[in-house]
């Protein structure tokens, strides 16, 4: 049982008080000299047990309501979100809040999980009057309001990077007596749940402090059914991603806001998610938003998206071999869309496709460090190992780089190359063959076992080329764009278009965000969390379960039975009006 | 006329004589009863003269209406010889009002003693205990009534009883048929009482008995905890009398219930006697019954 004005207890001597009135009441009996001693002999030995029971039942009833009077006035707390509080004046509470989108999804009650959390942490703190109140986000704050420091973002949360600081400044602090308090819903991407190795770290780092806070997660869960929508910008089409919790067919209006214009589209959904292609104006800037009609969370039902002019790409292809040059060619610019050139001055091109060994200039460096992709492709002349029936390709990253798999979800075709001749190359692996890697990243280069050619491979075929050249065309071209996309965070928190000197920016939702997956706080390394889950409804104090009410009820009801048993007619009354 | 004895309540009631509820034997002529036949006038029966009879008792004219020799005889009258047995254990220096129990018995006492000597009967005092012995045979010169007034005067009541060893040994040694007035708080096991109240009838007393009592003593009307220390002894009870007060006087309603049997069994002259009555009207009472009965 914890206490919210523990040092009240001090006080719980005075149970004795009835103790001491009855001795004391005993010492101030008038003494009288009584002859008919038989007499009150016989009344004493009457009864005289259940007498003395009574007494002292009495006695311990009064003594009870007494102790229940000031256990109530301590303000007990049984359970609930501050279960085990030890609390007292010098005591220091750090909060760490957890505002990622996913906070901002709202519960059958109407508030979102940030609100209620904020309700409860709010009305806690003005009920366990602790002695410094630190609010732990970007960057640490001391305790001024809560709602204002905690608005909304549509950014992401990194639970274990924010323990860390907290553990820090806990040091830093030289805190010694105090709590921290978590306010999640445990999302899992926020909380990094499979991130081992980052729980490994705050654990080690927990237990290097001096005295351990107490770690309590007041975790909201559930909400109300949600659908999120995100955006991406593919030349001049916008790619639109609807998910929803559900794999329920159902049409849903969208709206789509260009400039001043705005349409309404109805979208059917099919399955958890759903991809639109919406094609934009092939010239001009357009800036817009897509939005979804309102759901459980407000802030992850709008999209934004600039499409602006964009310049036309240059690829140098600097290659001694003229078949490898010209499917090389087709691969980059299959429209002619694509300015090529022989010779790269490592300033222009959006892509370099180098045969042989790269002259390792500061150009090139500078070019690699702003953006610029780079191709390297074997030396014909360099030591090559072959292989008669062809090697497969065993693995490769379908997550991400330039292998990976398409937007629908498709893997590329790799299982269907051979490769009968290739190099080798150093680096980290993107794909690999059965004893050697095929496709590798070294330095912001990648650098390609094999050469297009039928003698080497079947890569000259096209399916594994084609998409390889023109994402690395693709990523090469962001640095000449007019919009650059990032995940909110930092500053500013909120997605949206901002526009600069240079074109805009586009800060979007994390991806991470979208995720529903929970965490369990209890596979999240071996930290003492306390977790209590909060309902769907603002608590304040019922969060705190309190028991004064109860308790103050019980010491009544034992005055009550103080005062029946008082009054209580002794059984010989009867038998003496029977008599 | 000394403090325990009021001269007006005692001229009051020397027009009530004390009487005998049965015969006395006594050495003297006096107005009560003897078993004897004696010269008073009063007839009691005819006998046949025996050899030795004088013959002036012969009543001649019952021997000329029957040829028969016939002795006349009469009424004897003697003294009563008053016994007052006083109860000297502690309960009787209770008293919740102006008097004690004590107070009240040695004015009871006093009055009867000075009652009976003033009628020409003789009074005894005889009290036992422990730590106290006190026995004054009955005496009826005048200026025995000084003699027992001063023991009186000096007894006080103290320690704890010994009425009931006291009074079967009373019962041994009064000789003669006497009136034995036991003037008690009577705070003893009732069965012990009453087997000394039966000794005493088993040899031809006339046993009058007053339970003094105090008010307070019989209700136990007192309203906040008390140590009630013993009279008797250094015994103490801590006790709250509003808890207690009906079991206490359903303890003292037993115990007269046991008494008032024991009262009818042995057919003795009882009185229950309050601290906070008048003892004149006690003792009107009292002698006034005793004429009613009187044999």
């Amino acid at each position: 049982m914890a206490f919210l004005q523990p040092a009240l207890l001090y006080a719980l001597p005075a149970v004795l008080i009835p103790l001491i009135i009855h001795l004391l009441h005993r010492r101030r009996f008038q003494e009288k000299s009584w002859g008919a001693m038989r007499f009150l002999r016989e009344a004493l030995e009457e009864k005289r047990g259940r007498r003395k029971v009574r007494h002292w039942i009495v006695l311990a009833m009064r003594m009870l309501a007494v102790a229940m009077l000031i256990v109530a006035m301590s303000r007990p707390l049984i359970g609930g979100w501050l279960a085990g509080w030890a609390g007292s004046g010098d005591r220091s509470i750090t909060i760490v809040m957890d505002r990622s989108t996913s906070m901002e999804r709202k519960l059958p009650g109407g508030l979102t999980k940030r609100e209620i959390a904020l309700h409860t942490l709010t009305e806690t703190l003005s009920q366990v009057n602790p002695s410094e109140v630190w609010l732990l986000d970007q960057p640490l704050h001391k305790y001024s309001n809560l709602a204002t420091q905690f608005s909304p973002t549509d950014a992401k949360a990194d639970l274990p990077a924010m323990l860390m600081k907290a553990f820090q400044n806990w040091t830093r602090t030289q805190q010694t007596n105090g709590e921290i308090w978590i306010a999640s819903d445990l999302q899992a991407t926020s909380w990094r749940a499979e991130d081992a190795a980052a729980w490994a770290d705050v654990e080690a780092a927990y237990s290097k402090l001096d005295s351990g806070p107490t770690l309590r997660v007041l975790s909201i869960q559930g909400g109300k059914p949600n659908r999120s929508i995100r955006c991406e910008m593919d030349q001049r089409q916008l790619i639109v991603t609807i998910q929803q919790e559900t794999a329920a067919t159902q049409t849903i209006p969208v709206t789509l806001k260009q400039g001043d214009q705005t349409t309404n589209k109805d979208v059917t959904l099919s399955g958890k998610t759903t991809t639109l292609t919406l094609d934009m104006p092939s010239e001009g800037v357009v800036i817009g938003e897509i939005s979804l009609p309102e759901d459980g969370n407000a802030r992850d039902n709008t999209t934004h998206f600039v499409f602006a002019n964009e310049t036309r790409p240059t690829v140098a292809i600097v290659c001694e071999n003229p078949n490898v040059e010209a499917l090389l060619s087709l691969a980059v610019s299959p429209t002619s869309a694509v300015d090529i050139t022989r010779e790269a001055t490592w300033q222009d091109e959006a892509l370099i496709i180098w045969q042989g060994r790269t002259p390792d200039t500061n150009e090139m460096d500078a070019y690699l460090a702003e953006g610029g992709q780079l191709l390297v492709i074997p030396d014909e002349q360099a030591a090559t190992k072959t292989s008669e029936p062809g090697l497969p390709i065993m693995h490769w990253s379908q997550d991400e780089g330039p292998l990976r798999d398409t937007r629908s979800g498709e893997s590329l075709p790799l299982h269907n190359l051979r490769t009968f001749r290739h190099t080798t190359v150093t680096g980290d692996t993107l794909a690999s063959l059965a004893t050697a890697p095929w496709l590798s990243k070294e330095n912001g280069t990648y650098f390609l076992a094999t050469l297009p050619l039928t003698s080497w491979s079947t890569l000259g075929e096209g399916p594994i080329l084609l998409p390889l050249v023109q994402r690395l065309l693709t990523e090469g071209q962001k640095r000449f764009s007019q919009v650059h996309v990032r995940e909110a965070g930092q500053a500013p928190w909120q997605a949206g278009i901002w526009p600069n000197a240079n074109g805009w920016d586009i800060t979007v939702r994390p991806v991470a965000e979208d995720d529903p997956k929970e965490a369990r706080v209890s596979s999240l390394g071996n930290l003492p969390f306390q977790e209590f889950a909060m309902e769907a409804k603002p608590q304040g104090n019922d969060a705190l379960n309190e028991w004064w009410r109860p308790i103050l009820f019980l010491g009544l009801l034992f005055l009550l039975a103080e005062g029946l048993l008082t009054r209580m007619p002794s059984p010989k009354r009867s038998i003496t009006s029977a008599a | 006329m000394d403090r325990l004895v009021d001269p007006q309540v005692a001229m009051r009631l020397a027009n009530t004589p004390l009487a005998a509820r049965q015969a006395m034997l006594g050495h003297m002529s006096g107005r009560h009863q003897s078993p004897h036949r004696g010269s008073s006038v009063e007839f009691a029966e005819y006998r046949k003269y025996v050899p030795g009879d004088d013959t002036r008792r012969v009543d001649w004219r019952v021997y000329g209406r029957s040829d028969r020799f016939y002795i006349k005889e009469f009424e004897a009258d003697t003294n009563l010889r008053l016994c007052l047995v006083m109860d000297t254990s502690g309960s009787m220096a209770f008293g919740s009002g102006s008097i004690t129990k004590w107070d009240y018995a040695k004015r009871l006492a006093a009055t009867l003693a000075h009652l009976a000597i003033g009628q020409g009967d003789a009074a005894g005092l005889y009290a036992g205990g422990p730590k106290l012995h006190c026995a004054i045979p009955p005496s009826r010169r005048p200026t025995h009534y000084m003699a027992l007034n001063t023991a009186l005067q000096e007894m006080e009541p103290v320690a704890e009883t010994g009425l009931t060893d006291h009074l079967h040994q009373l019962a041994e040694e009064i000789p003669q048929r006497a009136l034995v007035v036991l003037i008690s708080d009577l705070l003893d096991d009732p069965n012990k009482i009453i087997d000394c109240w039966q000794h005493l009838r088993f040899r031809k007393h006339d046993l009058a008995v007053f339970q003094i009592s105090d008010p307070e003593e019989r209700s136990l009307d007192l309203n906040q905890p008390m140590r009630f220390i013993d009279l008797e002894g250094d015994d103490a009870i801590v006790a709250e009398p509003e808890l207690i007060q009906e079991r206490y006087r359903a303890a003292v309603a037993r115990h007269s219930a046991a008494l008032q049997a024991g009262v009818a069994q042995c057919q003795i002259d009882f009185h229950e006697v309050s601290t906070d009555e008048d003892y004149e009207q006690v003792l009107v009472r009292f002698l006034t019954q005793r004429l009613g009965i009187q044999g």
